[in-house]
């Protein structure tokens, strides 16, 4: 790169503009790894030190990762075991093993992938011999033959931790935890969950085998140091081949931040979550309005994409409802008010249309039951509406019981934005009463 | 050879023939000349009489057992038959990686007199085959090829380390049985209990002979003590004296080798270890020199071992080439590896050490370590079946095949690709480099703390083991069973209090105070489904592999016959209340097995709930437990900081005060001795990273606090603060819900509305529902909330899980 | 937008055929392929577009991934009775039969994971790789591990693939308990009345002028476009309705011009179809056969469901007698059914006002003894509580026109609920000129 710099090639804008997708899309959707965790100093020196210990002096270790969804806990892993490898003697001893609650569903699934991973010597290709007894036997020997100073350390990586609670018995946790607890072939356990409770869930024998040892990471980020990763995410690497595009690019990044329009949506979002990965979203939607047209993030971009992000959904879909749908929702929205929140069938909600047809209505006419009913199974499907008791029971479907899943301000927030809408229905639906 | 198998097939009937020839007054025995077997639907019935040489039922039906019958004689009832044989081996009992000192490839009807020490030779007359031929070569000559196929030929003697040429005298059909002069066996029974009788006299006539082998079914996996299983009829006649001793004697012991600064304990077991089969191999050289060890037999048994074993004998000639074994013993100890280490490091040796052999639940790995001694024949029996090629690494290919079955999914599918688990062998990798060892102070005591470092020995526990140790003993001494509930929370050393008692059960076995029996430990958590106890049960009793009814019958049939031989089985079941099944009967063998006459079965049981019997146990499963119960309080903060020292021991790591502070607050909470020793790690660490070290570089309070709130303190209040305003603002209006409705749950709907007028007093535009969900339900996600499934968005109901006051202090302070 | 999609590393003519194939939809299709980025690039690692049924989600994703010819996987979860089948039908798509055929028997998560990575690891990406799952709503009702492991696929595997899942129902009813990998929503909005007009002038009959057909069309929207907005529902009928539309061409007996009377041919028509065909109440074969003969008029009388239905005389009377008991209190039988309505007073007739009446609220249930007495009072012949009586009552309840209620066990009395509207029933009485009206308390 240092030498394309040197000569300081200028690109046509086209290849620049590709060039900045790829580096940005690396970031926003790939994950990729940071030089350095950011912001997570001491809970990375402690995760690095204990996973060093046991690959290095051959200690066994079990610690849990806690943190909400987004915080970087996969991140901060990563991070330590790209450190940690880097030392020749880990790589060349370090055996990994790496789970996640969401594939490995069961402790069959769980133990046939362990013994996989770990090569062991009931594996033929990718295919394990045994049955769900003899593997986990045939495993437990295997750990057990091991010793702290001759085998090789482990490293088990349980991702979505919390699931694997859920495994019957928790007969591979409990494994696992006791291993780390006993000196067999040296292990470290690293749990990822999101869950606060997570010890709860471990049964008693198991939790106490756990060495309580959690690693939060809790953000404290402030709004500053929201807008400084904002602009960190957005700003070119100086590795960027043209230069000149580069600073461009990066001075335009620095007036989008001082943008007043911009700052109040990070702020936004900001409130709402702190997390990257809610960001990375925004940017990325904002990104994907660059082109060769319009090379640089505007700001208008960033607002373009928090009006889609920021969007209720529920609207859009009222939005797209047939005005007799539309009505249906407006008599249950009165039925609501009337009955304060009461469940209502059919019938009810005909009743209502029906008066209203009755009584002010110029430019709906009456429909047939049938078609109403028709509509009335469509919000249905649309689960807008649901039956109160999984509408299981046998009664005939006019009088089944349904709830609205729709808010008063909901409702109204359509009906401002619905096309051409009726004047007679937008007053039904303010007017106080059916 | 199926001829065998037709033989097994159809029924005998034995008959001793003449009258007995002699009789002994105190034995009640009557000694007879011959026995007849008439096997129904032949009409003339073979007769084996004394000298010859004949075939011994064995647990492979091809080919049995050979020796030369000896003795034959009823015993004290009167009723049983019984008969004192002296062994021959097969080529194939010989172990794979010695029969390269034969240096030829031996002969397929070769057989070898067998000259150890180290098994019975009582065996009973019914599992007699019949006669056969069996003629002495000269070292020299030829095999006479052509000979009928049920000829055997001995030419070569094995003592389990090498083949020597048989001189002809030691095999020469006897002609009349040696009855044992019982005037002179009678007072050395009383002098001194060791070595037993049948081992002097065998050490006078020269004559070894092999006991597991006369089993029928009794398998290799009882021979960890199989070298000493001869002592089992000494044993059985001092009986009586013994239990006058039981009470006092052994107990006061132990109590001095608990007190015993741990680190000497395990160096004289080492030694007392090492020294013991040395002085089998001084036994041997007995055999040969024709005198007999008295005096030390003697002095063992006076003084205690735990003692004795380093003064007296050091000072024999035998103690100089022991001692550089005993120099690596040590050092292996002091780094506290377990016995799969010495096996790779330290040879042999380490397999020796009992304990730890005892202390394995499945002992299949270590048997592959031994190098060079008896124990290794069991490993052939095992893997007999299917023999396989020798290698350099023959242990490990010895092994694999002996899994076999075990291993694949079907025995027909395996053997087709040379790549199957055949030859599965489970094993982590050896590490390229070596690990670190301990750099500092800290590193050290992190070392000594970590819950896996296996503690020299177990103090705060001394009653507990003396209860559990008295039980066990007395059972295995009169060879009853029984059975034993332990109890206790988490963390309060049961499962290692009984490894405790049973390595120095198997100490004083080794000394020969008490009978031998063998160890077998399962864990409930360990198996996939309660059946699988049996499995596992069976496989480390008899190396063989069963479905779970399989297994289930042979158990059933192998604690309810009467065996030729049998030895005490203690029986450690972990995790107790795993075993529950809807009919219990898993439990119920597990405790009605005992209660069999000839059973002799010792089942321990561990569980962490006290009232475990009375809550999940059907009576007729509680009535079989019984009433030894015992319960392990949780440790108190004494007992605690005692561990931790004990473990730390004269490493100089903490403050006083801090270790005060530690157990007092665990021991407050749980009491869990595991809990301690993290935090206590944890200390270490933080102490080490910590930029300012305390002056004395010990781990100090500052530390210690530090490692208890994070293990301790809860992280909600932490989290709530850490979580975005919307999120705050989410919590502020549950709470303000709840308030209003003056329930503890609300509707998303009903906190919503709350919801958006905090917005509109925060002065922040109101979030759209959609966003007020995913802020909800990342509240969910986290579990500061809980919520219903996310279908019924607007109405899912609404749950704190942290108290109200938390999370308004949590928002209240920033 | 009109500029038509553009987007670096496609070829121009593709793009373009692209655009003029997805009509009413270049502003979503733009997005899209915006945020697919060129071939090479990651893209977002999962992307859940919501929105109508017909609004063109999956046309639109297909015809971009099918005309870039970019790698990917198209499935429906309504196909997917198992995950096995979902994972199976994917590996198909993505890495060819052998990949497929690797699976165990009843697949997990993981095994699809495994076999995934393998091939993955034979043939490493070139282009993004893009498995598209329409209906994804079903995939809540699957394992509860596979909607977020689909989410985070992209982690998984590691990969360059893109998951992209289309369903009507808005992602917040999507989001498992503990949370997961959240995708990026993307909205397609409903067509407007004038694309609807728009689209569906695009199929107009050779024979005939376009500006007629969108006239017509026109006149459809006008009947149908409040009801329904289903562009799939419209172009059916339409396609049914036009030949009706240009009898009056055929004829002779109008030119094309004269819209309006063409208009009143084919309204009141079209309001029938709304009846009938619309609810499928006759299959599209039956209406056209109807269109043929003349007289639909007399044929739709008979034609909705539930004016043919034949039951014994004494059954009618059995149901008839369900009905009343499960519509009225049971207080107010004394004045129904009592004999010599005489004696008492006219003052008790009358009607308290209630809130709300029964036949809003449903049917009530009732024991087997009031079902009886009230047919006895109704049926005017005398009939004896013979066993056929009974018999009718259960084969009555296996026709689903009544229902039992609460538990089989409670031999002694039974409680029956009425499941059949007013309408139905009154065409029952009809049948027996019994009127029913009379009888009902919320009709008085």
């Amino acid at each position: 790169m240092s030498k394309r710099k040197s000569k300081d090639a200028s690109l046509p804008v086209g290849e620049c503009v590709s060039q900045v997708q790829r580096i940005m899309r690396e970031r926003f959707c790939h994950q990729k790894l940071p030089d350095k965790p950011y912001g997570l100093d001491s809970q990375y020196k402690h995760l690095l030190e204990l996973l060093r210990r046991t690959a290095v002096h051959g200690e066994s270790n079990s610690v849990l990762i806690v943190g909400p969804r987004g915080a970087g806990k996969t991140m901060l892993l990563r991070c330590a075991l790209r450190e940690l490898l880097e030392l020749q003697e880990v790589k060349k001893n370090v055996l990994q093993v790496h789970l996640s609650g969401l594939l490995q569903t069961d402790d069959r699934i769980a133990l046939k992938e362990i013994t996989r991973q770990l090569h062991l010597e009931n594996v033929v290709g990718d295919k394990v011999f045994g049955s769900f007894a003899e593997n986990l036997v045939f495993l437990l020997e295997a750990l057990k033959k091991g010793d702290k100073s001759s085998s090789r350390p482990v490293f088990f990586i349980l991702d979505e931790f919390d699931l694997f609670a859920h495994h019957k018995n928790q007969t591979l946790l409990y494994n696992l935890l006791d291993v780390s607890q006993s000196a067999q072939a040296p292990v470290a356990v690293v749990g990822l969950t999101c869950r606060l409770d997570m010890l709860e869930l471990l049964e008693k024998r198991v939790k106490s085998r756990f060495s309580h040892r959690q690693i939060h990471l809790l953000s404290s980020m402030t709004f500053p140091q929201y807008q400084e990763t904002f602009r960190s995410e957005l700003t070119l690497p100086d590795t960027f081949p043209d230069s000149k595009f580069s600073q461009e690019w990066n001075l335009s990044i620095k007036k989008l931040c001082e943008d007043k329009s911009v700052e109040e949506i990070l702020q936004k979002s900001f409130n709402c979550s702190k997390d990257f990965r809610s960001l990375h979203l925004l940017l990325l939607l904002a990104l994907s309005r660059v082109s060769v047209s319009n090379p640089t993030v505007q700001a208008a971009d960033i607002l373009e994409a928090n009006r889609m992000s920021a969007a209720d959904s529920k609207a859009n879909i009222l939005h797209g409802l047939s005005i007799l749908e539309l009505c249906l929702i407006i008599a249950m929205k009165h039925l609501n008010d009337i009955y304060e929140g009461e469940p209502f069938n059919f019938q009810m909600v005909h009743n209502e249309f029906k008066k209203f047809i009755q009584r002010k209505s110029h430019s709906i006419h009456n429909f047939e039951k049938p078609v109403v009913i028709k509509a009335f199974e469509h919000l249905l499907q649309l689960e807008l509406i649901r039956p109160v008791d999984g509408g299981v029971c046998k009664v005939q479907r006019e009088y089944q019981l349904m709830r609205l899943m729709l808010d008063h301000t909901q409702v109204m927030e359509a009906l401002q934005r619905y096309p051409q809408c009726p004047t007679d229905v937008r007053q039904w639906a303010v007017s106080s009463f059916g | 050879m199926s001829r065998y198998h037709t033989m097994l097939r159809i029924r005998r009937s034995y008959k001793l023939e003449g009258r007995p020839i002699t009789e002994d007054r105190k034995l009640k025995r009557a000694f007879y000349r011959s026995l007849s077997i008439a096997v129904d639907g032949r009409p003339r019935k073979a007769v084996v009489s004394v000298g010859q040489c004949i075939l011994i039922e064995g647990d492979d039906e091809d080919n049995p057992f050979v020796a030369q019958l000896l003795k034959l004689f009823t015993d004290d009832t009167g009723k049983k038959k019984k008969a004192v044989v002296k062994w021959f081996v097969r080529v194939s009992e010989i172990p794979s990686n010695k029969i390269g000192l034969l240096g030829r490839d031996p002969h397929p009807q070769e057989i070898f007199y067998y000259q150890d020490s180290s098994c019975d030779n009582e065996v009973d007359a019914e599992t007699i085959l019949g006669a056969v031929q069996v003629t002495q070569i000269p070292a020299e000559a030829q095999f006479p090829d052509g000979a009928s196929k049920d000829t055997l030929f001995v030419k070569l003697l094995w003592d389990t380390k090498a083949f020597r040429i048989l001189d002809t005298e030691l095999f020469q059909s006897p002609q009349s049985p040696r009855s044992p002069p019982p005037a002179q066996r009678a007072p050395r029974l009383r002098s001194l209990p060791t070595p037993d009788p049948s081992v002097m006299k065998r050490a006078m006539t020269g004559i070894a002979t092999r006991g597991s082998m006369s089993t029928g079914k009794i398998n290799s996996t009882e021979a960890e003590s199989a070298h000493s299983a001869s002592k089992l009829s000494a044993a059985k006649v001092l009986n009586v004296k013994r239990r006058s001793r039981v009470s006092s004697n052994p107990t006061i012991r132990k109590k001095l080798d608990l007190c015993s600064p741990s680190k000497k304990l395990t160096r004289d077991d080492v030694l007392g270890e090492i020294l013991d089969d040395d002085q089998e191999m001084e036994e041997d050289l007995a055999t040969k020199m024709g005198w007999f060890p008295t005096s030390s037999a003697e002095e063992e048994h006076e003084d205690s071992p735990a003692l004795s074993a380093a003064t007296p004998r050091s000072k024999r000639k035998s103690a100089q080439c022991v001692s550089s074994r005993i120099k690596k013993q040590l050092n292996m100890l002091s780094n506290q590896d377990e016995l799969q280490s010495d096996g790779e490091d330290a040879g042999d040796d380490g397999c020796f050490v009992p304990t730890k052999l005892d202390l394995e639940s499945s002992s299949d790995e270590e048997e592959e370590e031994m190098k060079g001694d008896s124990e290794d024949e069991l490993v052939v029996k095992r893997s007999r079946r299917s023999t396989c090629p020798k290698t350099p690494r023959s242990t490990e290919k010895r092994r694999a095949s002996a899994r076999t079955p075990r291993k694949t999914p079907s025995k027909k599918a395996a053997p087709s690709t040379p790549r199957t688990p055949l030859h599965a062998t489970p094993s982590i990798p050896a590490r390229s480099l070596p690990a670190r060892k301990p750099g500092n102070v800290l590193e050290e005591a992190r070392l000594r703390l970590h819950v896996s470092s296996v503690p020299e020995s177990l103090p705060c526990r001394e009653q507990e083991f003396q209860d559990i140790y008295n039980f066990v003993e007395s059972k295995v001494m009169d060879g009853t069973g029984g059975c034993m509930y332990i109890s206790g929370v988490p963390g309060t050393g049961k499962t290692a209090t009984v490894h405790e008692v049973i390595r120095s059960l198997q100490q004083a076995a080794e000394q020969d105070e008490i009978p031998h029996f063998n160890f077998i430990e399962i864990n409930g958590m360990k198996m996939t489904d309660p059946h699988q106890a049996y499995v596992q049960i069976l496989q480390k009793l008899t190396n063989q592999k069963a479905t779970a009814d399989h297994a289930a019958a042979l158990l059933e049939k192998r604690f309810s016959m009467p065996a030729p031989k049998k030895e005490t089985t203690v029986l450690l079941v972990d995790e107790l209340d795993l075993l529950w099944t809807r009919k219990q009967n898993v439990m119920y063998n597990l405790f009605d097995w005992p209660t069999r006459r000839h059973a002799r079965l010792v089942v321990l049981t561990i569980a962490n709930t006290m009232d475990l019997p009375e809550r999940i146990m059907i009576n007729r499963v509680a009535s079989r437990l019984g009433l030894t119960r015992m319960s392990f309080q949780p440790y108190t903060f004494k007992q605690l900081q005692q561990i931790i020292t004990s473990r730390l021991n004269k490493v100089k790591a903490f403050e006083e005060d801090a270790l005060q502070l530690v157990s007092r607050k665990v021991a407050a909470l749980s009491g869990d001795a595991r809990r301690c020793l993290d935090i206590c790690r944890r200390a270490t660490e933080i102490c080490e990273y910590s930029s300012q070290r305390s002056s004395t570089g010990l781990v100090g309070m500052s530390h210690v606090m530090e490692a208890l709130d994070e293990m301790f303190s809860s992280s909600y209040i932490a989290a709530i603060r850490c979580t975005s305003l919307q999120e705050q603002l989410f919590l502020r209006a549950v709470i303000a819900e709840f308030r209003r409705l003056g329930l503890e749950e609300a509707t998303f709907q009903q906190v919503f509305v709350q919801h958006q007028a905090l917005c509109r007093m925060e002065g922040l535009q109101p979030v759209s529902v959609s966003e007020g969900l995913a802020v909800c339900q990342r509240l969910g996600a986290c579990r500061l909330l809980l919520l219903e499934p996310s279908r019924l968005d607007l109405l899912l109901r609404v749950r704190l899980n942290v108290s109200q006051d938390d999370v308004l202090y949590a928002l209240k302070a920033d | 937008m009109l500029a038509g999609l553009q987007c670096p590393g496609y070829p121009e003519a593709k793009l373009s055929s692209v655009s003029e194939r997805l009509p009413c939809r270049e502003g979503q299709a733009g997005t899209l392929l915006a945020l697919m980025g060129e071939p090479e690039q990651y893209c977002f690692p999962s992307i859940f577009i919501y929105g109508h049924r017909a609004t063109g989600k999956s046309h639109v994703i297909l015809t971009l991934l099918k005309e870039l010819e970019v790698p990917h996987a198209a499935v429906s979860c309504v196909e997917c009775v198992s995950a096995g089948l979902l994972f199976e039908q994917v590996l198909l798509a993505m890495f060819g039969s052998e990949s497929a055929t690797l699976l165990p028997r009843s697949p997990s998560l993981s095994d699809f994971v495994r076999i995934y990575r393998q091939f993955c690891a034979q043939e490493p990406a070139q282009q993004t790789r893009y498995i598209v799952l329409e209906r994804a709503e079903l995939l809540r009702d699957m394992e509860a591990n596979l909607l977020p492991g689909l989410l985070r696929l992209q982690e998984l595997v590691d990969d360059n693939v893109t998951v992209i899942l289309l369903s009507e129902i808005v992602w917040d009813k999507f989001r498992p308990n503990t949370g997961c990998f959240e995708p990026l929503l993307l909205h397609f909005p409903d067509y407007t009345k004038a694309e609807l007009l728009q689209i569906l002038s695009l199929d107009s009959n050779p024979s005939y002028s376009p500006e007629l057909y969108s006239s017509y069309i026109n006149i459809l929207l006008g009947v149908f476009y409040s009801v329904c907005r289903d562009l799939r529902e419209l172009r059916h009928l339409a396609a049914l309705n036009f030949p009706k539309f240009c009898e009056p061409l055929e004829k002779g007996e109008a030119k094309e011009s004269d819209t309006h009377k063409l208009w009143r041919n084919i309204e009141p028509h079209l309001k029938r179809a709304m009846q009938t065909v619309y609810l499928r109440e006759v299959s599209s074969v039956q209406w056209e056969q109807q269109q043929m003969e003349e007289k639909e008029a007399t044929a739709l009388r008979g034609l909705s469901a539930h004016a043919h239905v034949e039951l014994p005389y004494y059954s009618k009377f059995l149901l008839i007698a369900a009905y009343l008991a499960s519509y009225n209190p049971a207080r107010t039988d004394r004045r129904f059914f009592l004999k010599h309505h005489g004696k008492i007073k006219k003052t008790n007739f009358l009607k308290k006002h209630e809130k709300t009446s029964n036949h809003l609220l449903g049917p009530k249930p009732f024991p087997l003894d009031r079902l009886l007495a009230i047919f006895y009072s109704v049926v005017d012949s005398r009939v004896a509580p013979t066993a056929s009586v009974f018999s009718q009552i259960s084969s009555l309840v296996t026709l689903q026109l009544l229902t039992q209620v609460g538990h089989d066990d409670q031999l002694d009395s039974p409680k029956y609920k009425c499941a059949v509207s007013l309408d139905f029933i009154s065409a029952i009485s009809r049948t027996v000129s019994f009127d029913i009206v009379r009888y009902l308390y919320d009709f008085l």
